[in-house]
C-alpha cells in the first residue's frame, strides 16, 4: 500500500516506533522476570546448599550420647540380652522408666525372649515339706523373702510357675502362689477329705491349658488343675483305698472322687507331668496316672525287679522323645529307662557321672522343661544336665526328703 | 556348569560397592563385606547401589568402624564355608579354632570404645541390620546393666525416673522378691 500524504507517513512511522518500543518494553520485562526467577532459584539453591552443609555438620557432630535416644527396638535388643538365669534382672530393668517398662511388657518382646531362650533356666529348688528356697543362680535372687509365711504349712508341689502349699489352718486349705507375679489363691480341701486320711495328701498343681507352653505370658494368672490323692482309712468310700479328686480353677469346684485300691499312699517322690498326663508316685513303685485331657485315672506299677535293681531309687521323667521314662541312680551311675507298654522297662541311656561312687546316693527331682536332674550324694545336692552330662555341685543338705525345682517362666 | 557358577561367585566377591557416609565420605567395600548388612543386601538385590549407597544416618567415623567389623566377619564367614568341605581334616579344624579365638579377641578389642561410640554403633547396626554387630554391642550394654538396681541403672545412664510412685509401688509389690 502506498502512503498518500506526509502526515500519513509520519503517523505510520510513529505507530511503528510505538510498536517497537512496546515490543522492547515487553522484552525487557520478560528479561527482568527471567533474571528475577534466576535470582530466586539461586537463592533457593544457596539455601539448600546451606542447609545441606548444616545437616552434614550436624551429622558429623551427631553422636547418640543418651541411651534413651536409641530407637525402641535397639533398647529392646539390649534388654533381650540380660541374663535369663536371673529373672530379677529384667524386672529391675522394667522399673527404670516408663519406656523400659513398656518395652519389657510388650508381648512381641516376650515372644522374642522365648525364641532366644527356648529352654527355661533352673532358678533354684524348694526343700520339702518345710518350705525353704535354695537359689542356684549366681545373681542375687531372693525369692524366700516373698514366700508365703505366717501359718504352719507344707510345700507340696511346683509346676508351671505355681507353687502349692498346704496351710494347716483350721480350716486346712491349699495355697497356690505364683512367685513371679506374687499372686495367691486359696482353695478349700475337697468336702469329703478328712485329716484322718493319710497325711499329708499328695497333690499336683498343673496348668489347665492343653496348648500352653507354660512360659510367662500364657501361663501366669491362667487356670490350673489340682490333682489330689489321699488314702482313706474310713469306710466313707472304701476300706484301705485311695481317693483322687481333681479341682478346676475355672469351675472353682472339686469333681467327684476317683477311687482306687491303692494302700501305699506314702509319697516321697515329686509328681511329674509328661505331656498332658500327671504321674503321682508312691512307695513300692505304685503310680497313679491321671490324664488331664480325657480325665481318667489309671493305676500302674513299676516292676519289682527294676525297683530292686535301683534300690527303689527312681523318679518318673519325660524322655526327650516325649514318652514317659524313669531315672534312677546307683553308685555313681544315672540310668534312664524307657518302655512302650509301661510294663517292660529297658535301659534307655546310662551315664557315668563325675561324682565319687557311693551307696548314699538318691535321685531327687527333675526340672520340667529342661534336661536337669537333681540328685543327692553324701549329703550334697548335685544337678546333671542330660544333654551335656555336666554335673554341678550345689548345696550341702542333711537327709533331703524331696525337692521341687523352680524354673524360669 | 559348576566352574561357571564358581566363576560368577568370584566375580560377585570382587564386585565393589561404594558406601557414602552422612558427612559425604566415600568407602569402597567388597560386596561380601557390604552384604553383612541386610539393608544393603536388599539394596543390591533391588539394583539400587549404582552411584553409591548414601547412608544419611551413619557418620564416617562410625561407618569406618562398622566396615572394620564387617570385613573381619566376612572373612570369617568365607573361612567357615571353605572349611566345611574338609570337615574331617584335623589341621583345618585347628586353623578354625585359632581363627575363632582370633575373632573373639577382635570382638573384645572392638568393644573398647566410649559410651557415645557404643550407642552410635548400636544405631548403625540397627539401621544397617547387621545382626552380629547388633548382638555384640547390645550384649555389652546388657552386661553393664546386669545385677544393678533400677536406681543404679538410672544413675549410670542418666535416666529420669518418670514412673509414678503408684506404678513403681505396684510393680515392686508384685515382684518384691526381685528387689530384696
Amino acid at each position: 500500500m502506498e502512503p498518500d500524504s506526509e502526515t500519513d507517513v509520519a503517523k505510520l512511522s510513529l505507530e511503528q516506533q510505538n510498536t517497537v518500543v512496546a515490543g522492547e518494553d515487553a522484552k525487557l520485562k520478560w528479561k527482568v522476570e527471567v533474571l528475577e526467577a534466576e535470582v530466586e532459584k539461586m537463592k533457593d539453591e544457596h539455601l539448600v546448599q546451606l542447609k545441606k552443609k548444616a545437616d552434614v555438620a550436624e551429622a558429623r557432630q551427631h553422636t547418640c550420647t543418651h541411651i534413651l535416644a536409641l530407637p525402641d527396638d535397639a533398647i529392646a535388643e539390649i534388654l533381650l540380652y540380660l541374663p535369663q538365669d536371673s529373672p530379677s534382672c529384667l524386672l529391675r530393668a522394667s522399673l527404670v522408666c516408663k519406656l523400659w517398662l513398656k518395652i519389657v511388657s510388650d508381648l512381641g518382646f516376650i515372644r522374642r525372649l522365648r525364641a532366644l531362650h527356648p529352654t527355661p533356666h533352673v532358678l533354684g529348688f524348694f526343700q520339702c515339706p518345710i518350705p525353704e528356697f535354695v537359689p542356684t543362680t549366681a545373681s542375687a535372687f531372693s525369692l524366700p523373702a516373698a514366700m508365703p509365711r505366717g501359718h504352719v504349712q507344707f510345700i507340696l508341689d511346683c509346676h508351671h510357675g505355681r507353687v502349692l502349699f498346704l496351710v494347716f489352718g483350721p480350716p486346712m486349705v491349699l495355697l497356690i502362689w505364683e512367685p513371679v507375679t506374687g499372686e495367691r489363691q486359696y482353695v478349700p480341701m475337697p468336702e469329703a477329705f478328712s485329716s484322718d486320711f493319710y497325711f499329708p495328701p499328695t497333690v499336683a498343681v498343673v496348668c489347665a491349658a492343653d496348648d500352653c507352653d507354660h512360659r510367662g505370658c500364657h501361663c501366669h494368672g491362667g487356670h490350673f488343675f489340682l490333682v489330689l490323692a489321699s488314702a482313706t482309712d474310713t469306710t466313707a468310700f472304701m476300706k484301705e483305698g485311695t481317693a483322687v479328686w481333681v479341682y478346676s480353677s475355672e469351675t472353682r469346684a472339686w469333681g467327684e472322687p476317683h477311687l482306687v485300691w491303692l494302700t501305699y499312699c506314702d509319697s516321697e517322690r515329686p509328681n511329674t507331668l509328661v505331656g498332658r498326663t500327671v504321674y503321682l508316685t508312691f512307695l513300692a513303685g505304685h503310680v497313679l496316672k491321671y490324664d488331664l485331657v480325657k480325665h481318667n485315672l489309671v493305676e500302674l506299677e513299676i516292676a519289682g525287679d527294676l525297683l530292686e535293681f535301683c534300690d527303689g531309687n527312681i523318679i518318673i521323667i519325660p524322655l526327650e522323645d516325649g514318652r514317659m521314662g524313669l531315672a534312677s541312680v546307683k553308685d555313681s551311675t544315672l540310668s534312664l529307662w524307657s518302655c512302650d507298654d509301661e510294663e517292660y522297662w529297658a535301659p534307655h541311656r546310662v551315664i557315668g557321672m563325675d561324682v565319687p561312687a557311693t551307696r548314699d546316693i538318691d535321685v531327687l527331682g527333675f526340672a520340667e522343661g529342661t534336661d536337669v536332674i537333681f540328685f543327692c550324694a553324701n549329703s550334697v545336692i548335685f544337678t546333671i544336665e542330660l544333654k551335656s552330662e555336666r554335673v554341678r555341685r550345689l548345696h550341702e543338705m542333711q537327709y533331703p526328703r524331696m525337692i521341687l525345682p523352680l524354673v524360669s517362666t | 556348569m559348576a566352574s561357571a557358577g564358581s566363576g560368577d561367585e568370584k566375580a560377585a566377591a570382587a564386585a565393589m560397592i561404594t558406601l557414602i557416609s552422612s558427612d559425604n565420605e566415600k568407602f569402597e567395600v567388597t560386596e561380601a563385606t557390604a552384604t553383612l548388612s541386610q539393608t544393603i543386601r536388599h539394596m543390591i538385590e533391588d539394583g539400587c547401589t549404582d552411584g553409591g549407597v548414601p547412608l544419611p544416618n551413619v557418620t564416617s567415623k562410625i561407618l569406618a568402624r562398622v566396615i572394620e567389623y564387617c570385613k573381619k566377619h566376612a572373612t570369617a564367614a568365607a573361612g567357615e564355608e571353605g572349611s566345611s568341605s574338609s570337615f574331617s581334616d584335623a589341621a583345618f579344624l585347628e586353623v578354625d579354632r585359632a581363627f575363632l579365638e582370633e575373632l573373639e579377641e577382635f570382638d573384645d578389642a572392638f568393644l573398647e570404645v566410649d559410651r557415645a561410640t557404643l550407642f552410635d554403633l548400636i544405631l548403625a547396626a540397627n539401621y544397617l541390620d547387621i545382626k552380629g554387630l547388633l548382638n555384640l554391642t547390645c550384649q555389652k550394654v546388657a552386661d553393664s546393666v546386669k545385677g544393678k538396681t533400677p536406681e543404679q541403672i538410672r544413675e549410670m545412664y542418666n535416666i529420669v525416673n518418670d514412673l509414678t510412685p503408684e506404678e513403681e509401688a505396684e510393680i515392686r509389690r508384685e515382684t518384691q522378691w526381685a528387689f530384696e
